[in-house]
């Protein structure tokens, strides 16, 4: 194979944002500290430039260097739904004062969303672990660029647990290796297919369901998400809560269906376990949350769980729909985190109770949160209730209406401690009663955010036509 | 190389890492424990030589030893307080410590003692591995080694931030 027999279109979404980082972090290096201001702008020009560049490939089915980088519907899919959560994370920062230089912040952003690009389409064992490690390291940096005791914790936590799981992941995917002798997700499967299946290829899969579990924050490998969500500045916390965890499901949904399929029923198996447990436990933690990022962070561990649903389902129309909720939870989770941004950059507090009487400070926002809670819960009308909806119809079809059934329990059961901060904003009295307000950029992006949730909760059609759901 | 000499290099390599390794993580003087990681690392590279991946044992020995070690040893004797300090909140779990790993370790003997591996015979590997890996790096490996040389952009900013001082921007 030489360079020029390579299709360089089918990566150009991922030079874009390749060019657009560099760009970037020149800009911090040569730019004055009045034209600095620019980088957010020139990083959402790149962001918007990539996903143009990604509607070209739309439809397009190939693979690149031997069979390492594929092209496909869920790889596009889900490279576009992580575009635009960061277009919007980092429209909402526009005016934010940062802990780090603005061209450092946007650039490690940028290369955490290129590792991310690569995972969701690495066919290939070790370009699977390289993007992974390109997704996380940014995240790990982000995360300690705040230098007080509670923030270094969290990155020294959050770093240590990540190499941790890095590592089993490596273990799992070296056992892989030395069972069939190839990287390749499709090669691996051709080995595979036929033979006795080893007990030792249970092992090497379980392993893997590590690595990647603790990437998506599933519950028992969940130790990290809530102090990250917490202890993090808020703006990393916004980008940690949609960007590293879509490259972790895009690199299951490529793993395990192709690569293992010999073994599918033992890893769907497995999936649904994980998803009861992070389900149950994130939302019954979630109850004894005083502090809203906390919150937050319990909530994602057990939005992980409705999610891992779809893996357990284990069909097409299991992973569209798991792909649809991750796109309507992102986007409601990132509109939480940008009214506490919003919030916080106002000098309010991060205890729930801080939250008292906003519906009379800021009005738009108190809007704004309490929709995106309700479309966490799933409250017909939102988009959320679309995502699950379709979520559990998948679990019912599969015949595994438990599932289904534990699924909407906990959805139940999670309106209780989402009612909590909806009801200090609106029942509480505030203690003053002056009016927050709010940069244009952040304002603007939440409304967006607000609008995308009311809309796919009605017409979910469009979006759903997009993903052949 | 005769199947029985390179059965006791082996067995007398993993003899060896297994004790060096355990000398780390039981070791009560930081500086003890960083100097068998050393050791640690170099009997790793002596498996690559044995499995004749000479430039992976090389790189094993420049990067880890020659590297990562001796800036561990450099971070201890700059930071003085740590020489001589016994370290005491290691192990604090013991009992449950030990359950775990002989739950690992007898997991892994007993798959790897039924696993039929993918076998590829030794008397295979070319003289020349190094301008054979070279060349993989630029054609069939390319992507994968273009995308470490961002990660390693991504590590070295990383670096940069972590070790400043805050406020200066």
């Amino acid at each position: 194979m030489s360079l020029t027999q390579v299709n360089w279109m089918a990566l150009m979404p991922e030079i874009i944002v390749l060019g657009f980082a560099i760009i970037v972090l020149l800009g911090e290096l040569f730019m004055s500290a009045s034209s600095k201001r620019s980088l957010g702008i020139i990083t959402l020009i790149g962001l918007a430039a990539a996903l143009f560049s990604l509607t070209k490939l739309w439809g397009v089915e190939t693979t690149e260097f031997n069979g390492m980088f594929s092209v496909d519907f869920t790889a596009n899919t889900l490279k576009a739904i992580l575009l635009i959560t960061t277009a919007l994370v980092v429209l909402g920062t526009l005016k934010v004062k940062a802990t780090l230089g603005e061209g450092e912040f946007f650039s490690l952003i940028l290369f955490s969303v290129l590792g991310t690009m690569f995972m969701a389409s690495a066919t290939d064992l070790i370009m699977l672990f390289i993007a992974l490690e390109l997704t996380v390291l940014p995240a790990y940096i982000l995360t300690a660029s705040k230098k007080n005791a509670r923030g270094a914790e969290v990155a020294l936590k959050y770093f240590l647990l990540g190499m941790i799981a890095s590592v089993i992941l490596l273990y799992g995917m070296t056992l892989l290796f030395g069972l069939t002798g190839a990287t390749n997700f499709a090669a691996i499967a051709d080995k595979l297919g036929g033979g006795p299946i080893e007990p030792t290829l249970i092992v090497a899969m379980l392993m893997i369901m590590v690595g990647l579990g603790f990437k998506v924050a599933a519950v028992p490998f969940h130790f990290w998400a809530p102090d990250v969500y917490e202890g993090a500045p808020v703006p990393v916390a916004s980008y940690l809560a949609v960007g590293p965890k879509a490259g972790g499901f895009a690199a299951i949904i490529h793993l395990f269906p192709i690569a293992l399929v010999v073994i599918t029923p033992a890893w769907a198996g497995v999936f649904a376990i994980l998803a009861v447990v992070s389900m149950s436990l994130g939302n019954l933690v979630a109850f004894a949350q005083t502090h809203i990022r906390r919150l937050l962070g319990y909530s994602a561990i057990a939005h992980t769980g409705y999610l891992l649903v779809g893996l357990a389902v284990a069909d097409n129309y299991g992973y569209s729909s798991m792909i649809f909720y991750f796109f309507v939870y992102s986007l409601a989770a990132l509109g939480a985190f940008l009214v506490i941004l919003a919030t916080t950059e106002w000098g309010i507090g991060e205890d729930i109770t801080d939250f008292a009487g906003l519906s009379r400070r800021a009005p738009m926002l108190a809007v704004a949160m309490a929709v995106f809670l309700f479309s966490l819960v799933g409250l017909p009308g939102f988009a959320g209730f679309m995502g699950k909806l379709f979520l559990f119809s998948a679990a019912v079809k599969s015949d595994l209406i438990w599932l289904a059934v534990i699924g909407v329990i906990n959805s139940a059961i999670s309106f209780g401690y989402y009612v909590t901060v909806i009801r200090q904003m609106y029942l509480v009295s505030p203690s003053t009663n002056e009016v927050v307000s709010v940069s244009k950029p952040l304002y603007f992006s939440i409304m967006l955010i607000l609008a995308a949730v009311i809309f796919l909760g009605i017409y979910p059609t469009t979006f759903l036509s997009i993903i052949n759901l | 190389m005769d199947v029985s000499i390179s059965l006791v290099i082996f067995l007398a390599l993993a003899a060896m890492a297994i004790i060096s390794s355990l000398m780390v993580v039981v070791g009560r003087n930081l500086f003890n424990a960083a100097m068998f990681l050393g050791a640690y690392l170099l009997v790793i590279a002596g498996f690559y030589f044995l499995l004749s991946a000479e430039l992976v044992g090389i790189m094993q020995v420049f990067v880890y030893v020659g590297g990562v070690v001796v800036v561990l040893l450099f971070g201890i004797m700059l930071t003085s307080q740590m020489i001589n300090v016994r370290l005491v909140s290691a192990l604090q779990q013991r009992v449950l410590t030990l359950v775990v790993v002989a739950a690992l370790v007898g997991l892994l003997v007993s798959i790897f003692s039924k696993t039929s591996f993918y076998y590829i015979s030794s008397a295979e590997a070319p003289r020349d591995s190094i301008s054979l890996i070279g060349k993989l790096f630029m054609t069939d490996y390319v992507l994968p080694f273009e995308v470490i040389s961002v990660l390693l952009l991504a590590a070295l900013i990383g670096a940069v931030i972590i070790a400043r001082e805050e406020g200066r921007q």
